[in-house]
């Protein structure tokens, strides 16, 4: 079964601009839809708090599709209620690939993987804070 | 995080970048995915090029 060690982040601090770390459950992930895909990874955190797959709605334009023709759902967070529009895409990650639906939104930039449509085809999604590493197991 | 990606990070805060991970080489830069996508080489490593937008968080 696949363990991933948590990804060293950082964010640049407004006024310092000090480069501050941080650990988050990343996976390299990449969409396909028809025959396109990304010409990179995009760095998905595996978010237990995330009902829905959360995704930049810029990464579906980057596949030449229309963001806007999709079901649109609004989704509630900390930050408010957002507006995201669904689309099913094939997710791709060392070798798992899987038909999927994504939420596209302009109100986000850091791509989510939620339970809804990531967790489910897992048997278990096992989070280790100690060691700073997770598994995914089928 | 070797002091290259730092820089990296804090000359393009609040853009979308490609990072090289096997190189540490700055890809391409951009203010949306599209734009950076563009500037990929389609002949790359896919799965070697990471694709983020950087944070510039609050003090």
């Amino acid at each position: 079964m696949p363990t991933y060690p948590y990804t060293e982040r950082i964010y640049i601090e407004r006024v310092t601009h000090q480069a501050k770390k941080y650990f988050l459950p990343i996976l390299k992930v990449n969409i396909k839809y028809g025959r396109r895909t990304l010409n990179g990874s995009l760095l998905a955190t595996v978010d237990s708090g995330a009902d829905r797959n959360l995704f930049p709605a810029d990464a579906y334009r980057a596949l030449g599709q229309h963001v806007e023709t999709g079901l649109e759902v609004r989704i509630g967070g900390i930050g408010g209620e957002i507006i995201a529009y669904e689309h099913t895409v094939n997710l791709i990650f060392d070798d798992f690939h899987f038909r999927t639906k994504v939420c596209f939104s302009d109100e986000i930039k850091n791509p989510l993987l939620g339970r809804s449509d990531f967790f489910k085809h897992f048997s278990k999604v096992l989070f280790n804070e100690t060691e700073k590493e997770f598994e995914l197991i089928s | 995080m070797t002091k290259s990606i730092k820089d990296i990070y804090i000359k393009n805060a609040n853009k979308w970048i490609a990072l090289d991970t096997s190189t540490e080489k700055l890809l391409a830069v951009g203010g949306t995915i599209t734009e950076v996508n563009e500037k990929l080489s389609k002949d790359k490593h896919k799965d070697k090029v990471e694709v983020f937008y950087v944070n510039l968080a609050a003090s």
